[in-house]
């Protein structure tokens, strides 16, 4: 009987309960939509942005607050923060003009332009001409500089036996490099990079010959190159780069002999004509925060042909361009003692509209490129490592200013025969400075 | 044991009437509950009219769904808005004035893909719909997509050759194509519709 009543009463009371539904949504929430708006207005952006994330964990992940989200972002300089709601916020309303917008700056910020120019689809007719105009205008780069390096004083201090019937000595003495190029976007998905460049390099061949004769003589090195690399923008993700260099190699004869042992000695005359060939490119997939890139080259140097395969991985840890690191790791199939160099780059925001760069590369550059064969290490001496500081300045809108320093150590070679006629080499280290200055213009 | 019989007599009894009560009351209280939200709607108290649909509230009531939708998008509640909006599409698939009250607070969000997609959705259903077609054509129009937005004023312009929103949105969308003719054509009647028209009186003086 008791349990009887109870049951009547646990039923009754259910029943009242159940008449009186408890409804989450009428429990008062934050009005999400006029807080963000109204701090939209105000511009204050550090409380948007933590409003707007809370917004859309409680699931109000509509257009109006990922956009506004990511403005907050964005005015943050928090770059890759933004394109990650602005990216949301577009697939909500595609042709937002403003959303559009501010991600098309958010890529841009973060080297991400070719990527940009995507977006110039989903805008309305006025504000595509607007961005357009910008992206489509040309960039014009120049670098130029000395080389200085302590060959010359160091391969005098090879050890060699005194024994010697012959010996020959390279040195390097100075050298000057000059490149011009230029960037034009054509239409929204490519864009053209192409450049000349020059390098001087004045060397020294001295040869001993025991008892016979002794001869040294300058001659100049002198190399033009050509590079062409168009980029094509596959999708807001990836872009395809393909490259092709082309350099011309003219080495001068040093000095010449009539002797027969003499010319018996110095082998066949070093002064003559390469053309060079580099084909290949590199495929970059990008996302917010990182972008990895992998690339492959056939390289035609100096008559010897060989690849080359790298990957690289850039990460934005800041979501902008304050800080940066890139990590790469090439193999050169040739190169069986030392196929892999692999460099680290750290980049990041030291004053007002000054960055610094400094980098590290480890391994043997001999015959090798760099950034997609942007760079061609046409060397015959073979490197240890490199180390390199850049220094970019703004000067504003349109003009960037660097001063690049790298410090390379190399191996100075001499070779030489003894009594028994066999070709022997020795080795010592020596040490290059390479100091370049150079200005980009980006044509408004 | 007779006691018990009885006992059991009594309280099936009793647990029958509350059932009838409790029934009874929804059958009473769900035109009151109704009206009770219109009344609260028109004093602008938006959440006392959604808890009076509340309390007679049930899942598969396409009527009590609708209702809520329309009730929370008045409340800015976009969210639950469109919840319940589309909760309502469940129930009557084909049910135009829910996919229109959907686009409000899809709207209000900013998420004009999915008002897009509504509104294709109802014309879909329903060709000819004049708010599919209008609402759809303003988007475009918004867009500065002329053509797009031609294509439904175009379509309605013949259904409703008076309707001054119709003839005001179809002159400014032959404007913007650059289609003088047309547009003049289409200020002068929106003018006889209202002989006062600000927007028509502008239209025709950029013409001349």
């Amino acid at each position: 009987m008791r349990s009887l009543l109870t049951s009547i009463l646990l039923l009754v009371t259910l029943t009242l309960t159940a008449q009186k539904p408890i409804d989450s949504t009428l429990i008062h929430e934050p009005d999400y939509d006029s807080i963000t708006l109204q701090l939209y207005h105000q511009q204050n952006w550090d409380s948007l942005l933590i409003t707007g994330k809370k917004a859309l964990k409680a699931g109000y992940d509509y257009f109006n607050i990922q956009v506004r989200t990511g403005a907050a972002a964005y005015h943050l300089r928090k770059y890759s923060l933004a394109a990650r709601y602005l990216e949301e916020a577009i697939t909500l309303n595609s042709k937002d003009d403003y959303a559009n917008e501010l991600l098309f700056y958010a890529y841009t910020f973060t080297g991400r332009s070719a990527q940009a120019a995507h977006l110039l689809d989903h805008l309305s007719k006025a504000k595509s001409r607007e961005l357009t105009k910008n992206y489509r205008n040309p960039t014009f780069y120049l670098e130029a500089g000395p080389v200085f390096n302590t060959d010359a004083k160091i391969s005098g201090h090879i050890p060699v036996p005194d024994s010697l019937l012959f010996n020959e000595q390279y040195t390097e003495q100075n050298a000057f490099y000059l490149l011009a190029g230029w960037k034009q976007p054509v239409g929204k998905y490519l864009t053209l990079n192409t450049a000349v460049s020059h390098i001087n390099l004045n060397k020294n061949r001295s040869t001993n010959i025991r008892y016979v004769d002794s001869l040294s003589g300058d001659f100049t090195v002198k190399q033009t190159e050509f590079y062409i690399s168009p980029s094509v923008c596959l999708n807001k993700r990836v872009l395809l780069i393909p490259a092709l260099r082309y350099a011309v190699t003219n080495v001068a004869e040093p000095f010449s002999s009539d002797d027969s042992i003499t010319k018996l000695y110095l082998g066949s005359p070093i002064g003559i004509k390469y053309n060079n060939l580099v084909v290949g490119g590199e495929i970059i997939y990008a996302r917010n925060y990182w972008q990895a890139s992998m690339g492959a080259w056939h390289l035609s140097i100096n008559d010897d042909r060989s690849m080359q395969v790298s990957a690289s991985v850039m990460v934005l840890p800041l979501g902008n361009l304050d800080l940066y690191s890139t990590t790469g790791v090439s193999f050169k199939s040739d190169q069986k003692s030392q196929p892999l160099f692999a460099t680290q780059t750290i980049g990041f925001k030291t004053f007002n509209r000054t960055w610094l760069e400094l980098s590290a590369t480890k391994g043997n550059l001999v015959n090798t490129v760099e950034l997609n064969a942007q760079l061609l290490n046409n060397q015959v001496v073979k490197s240890n490592y490199r180390l390199a500081s850049l220094l970019i300045f703004d000067l504003n809108t349109q003009f960037r200013l660097t001063l690049r320093y790298q410090f390379m150590e190399n191996e100075a070679l001499t070779y030489f025969t003894e009594s028994d006629n066999a070709v022997q080499s020795a080795y010592s280290n020596y040490y290059k400075h390479i100091i370049t200055g150079g200005v980009t213009w980006n044509v408004r | 044991m007779e006691r018990s019989i009885k006992m059991k007599i009594i309280v099936s009894l009793f647990l029958l009437l509350m059932l009838n009560t409790a029934s009874a009351q929804n059958k009473v209280s769900l035109p009151k509950a109704f009206a009770e939200s219109y009344a609260y709607e028109q004093k602008y108290e938006y959440l006392k009219a959604i808890e009076s649909i509340k309390k007679v509230y049930k899942t598969d009531s396409y009527e009590m769904n609708l209702r809520l939708g329309w009730l929370y998008y008045q409340a800015k509640n976009y969210k639950e808005s469109l919840n319940y909006y589309n909760k309502a599409i469940m129930i009557l698939p084909l049910s135009i004035e829910a996919k229109l009250g959907y686009a409000f607070p899809a709207y209000a969000m900013g998420n004009k893909e999915l008002v897009i997609k509504k509104y294709k959705e109802i014309l879909a259903i329903d060709p000819n719909n004049y708010y599919g077609n209008y609402r759809l054509g303003s988007l475009y129009f918004e867009r500065q997509d002329y053509q797009e937005a031609n294509r439904h004023f175009d379509k309605l312009i013949n259904l409703y050759p008076f309707d001054y929103d119709v003839m005001i949105m179809s002159a400014w969308t032959y404007f913007r194509l650059n289609k003088l003719r047309e547009a003049k054509v289409l200020f002068n009647k929106a003018l006889l519709n209202r002989p006062d028209d600000v927007s028509a009186s502008e239209g025709l003086s950029l013409i001349k």
